[in-house]
């Protein structure tokens, strides 16, 4: 017979839940009990979103804002855009000054310097969607896995 | 809840009415809409009504200017349901409001379905309400271009202003986006009335026909081929193919060249992305709770960001000659 894994929380030793096992409860709850029993589309269609937001926050993974930010800085850096990297309006108002720069430049130098912080941007949004698709299907009323 | 809009709807009727039942209706996520029976205290019948309530600030409108932009265009009979009383203060019932005539109409399962002959009406009327004259009718627009010339640069201001309330930080692909548009966008001679959210799901229809277009909360002053776009690449999108809805627009006469359907794909794109990241503030700051508020101020505003950068990265050219955009150009208009 196989056994479940064990959790986290039992192999540390700790006595707190792990946030996976609580926001799994959330969403099995919903789904196998309150859901069957709503019959109030708009009540329903809610429900449905919020099994959608119970996955998404066991399933997001660490924030990458700090991470990111850096990346950002770093390719800043090379561009000799200097901005400091712990202040984030600072960091993304320059990098949207380069990007709004190369609009209609017709400097084929300006749009060549953009493009790896573009793709970076680029790249971040795309992980973004990776994380956050898990929510559509809540959007348009099915379950995740739907 | 229901004795305050009770008293309301008594003192703005003038006749005593009660409240006998309201229940919220599964659409829209800007507004909450609730359908509201109401009768005299001898019991007789008085509606439906429905209510459409604002949701702490989504998508940045106002139900105030949605009520006064629907009162003018019925007058100018354009199909809709009548609007009857606005309470703008939230004093009432907590959020902002206006009640309409219910409507009946044809319910489909999906909302987005539109047959043939149905989609053919609706093209009619919604060039009907662009061939208004959008400058005398004197509708309370919050937005009102001195010249067409300024319409489209006006509305991208409006939603980038809208984006940067909403976000602590600004958004690079999206400030790049606004500079594109502003950039390259297709001259315009003559200020139309844009429904702003116009295609399947915001018309009310009977038998083929439109009974009503709904949703006037992003109506405004501008180029009327911000509608076809919008219907075309996005909330018609499921609908039909893009060459069925093509096919149909030519028939009324209705061509966009290949440039304006990709600025105008990017518009919207543009809009949708800057409305929908007002909802992730509410959801943060508590405004608004609800779980659609997170599904839309994330997923929703990264896909169109996405799609929206992928156009604007492809660098696509403008015609040499900007004031032969509108020529009619049916080959190219098929994707």
């Amino acid at each position: 017979m196989n056994r479940p894994a064990p959790e986290p929380s039992f192999v540390t030793g700790s006595t707190r839940p792990t946030d996976a096992a609580l926001w799994a409860s959330v969403e099995a709850t919903l789904t196998d009990v309150v859901l069957p029993v709503v019959t109030d589309e708009f009540a329903r269609s809610s429900l449905l979103q919020l099994v959608s937001l119970a996955r998404f926050a066991a399933s997001r993974g660490p924030d990458t804002t700090v991470a990111r930010r850096e990346a950002v800085s770093d390719v800043l850096s090379e561009m000799n855009v200097s901005v400091q990297t712990d202040d984030a309006v600072a960091v993304y108002a320059a990098a949207s000054a380069v990007l709004v720069g190369a609009i209609g430049s017709g400097d084929p130098g300006v749009a060549t310097r953009k493009e790896k912080l573009r793709q970076l941007l680029v790249e971040h949004l795309d992980a973004d969607l990776e994380s956050t698709s898990v929510l559509m299907n809540g959007f348009r009323g099915k379950l995740p896995d739907a | 809840m229901r004795e305050a809009l009770a008293a309301l709807l008594t003192t703005s009727s003038g006749f005593e009415v009660n409240v006998t039942r309201m229940e919220r209706i599964t659409v829209g996520h800007s507004r909450a809409m609730y359908r509201v029976d109401c009768a005299s205290p001898t019991g007789v019948p008085v509606g439906p009504f429905v209510l459409r309530m604002e949701q702490g600030g989504v998508f940045g409108t106002s139900s105030a200017e949605e009520f006064g932009v629907m009162r003018s265009l019925a007058s100018a009979g354009v199909p809709l349901a009548r609007v009857l009383w606005s309470e703008p203060t939230g004093d009432v019932l907590g959020r902002p409001f206006f009640v309409m005539d219910y409507l009946q109409g044809a319910d489909p399962a999906n909302e987005r379905a539109m047959d043939r002959a149905s989609a053919d009406s609706f093209i009619r009327e919604l060039k009907k309400l662009h061939e208004l004259d959008g400058t005398g009718l004197a509708i309370p627009f919050a937005v009102r271009p001195a010249s067409p010339g300024d319409a489209t640069h006006l509305q991208i201001d409006r939603w980038a202003a809208t984006y940067r309330a909403a976000a602590p930080v600004c958004i690079p692909l999206l400030e790049e986006a606004e500079a594109w548009l502003h950039a390259f966008a297709p001259p315009l001679d003559r200020l139309a009335v844009v429904h702003g959210d116009a295609g399947p799901g915001n018309v009310v229809m009977a038998e083929g026909g439109v009974v009503a277009f709904t949703d006037f909360e992003f109506t405004h002053l501008g180029d009327p081929a911000e509608d076809w776009a919008f219907c075309v690449t996005m909330r018609g999108a499921r609908t039909m193919t893009r060459g069925e809805w093509t096919d149909l627009l030519g028939r009324h006469g209705v061509v966009l060249s290949a440039w304006e359907w990709t600025y105008w794909e990017a518009f919207n794109l543009f809009k949708g992305a800057c409305a929908n990241r007002t909802c992730l503030q509410l959801f943060e700051n508590g405004a608004n709770r609800a779980p659609n508020m997170a599904i839309i101020g994330t997923t929703l505003h990264q896909v169109f960001l996405r799609r929206l950068a992928g156009i604007v990265g492809a660098n696509p050219v403008p015609p040499p000659d900007r004031s032969a955009m509108s020529v009619p150009d049916r080959g190219a208009s098929a994707r």
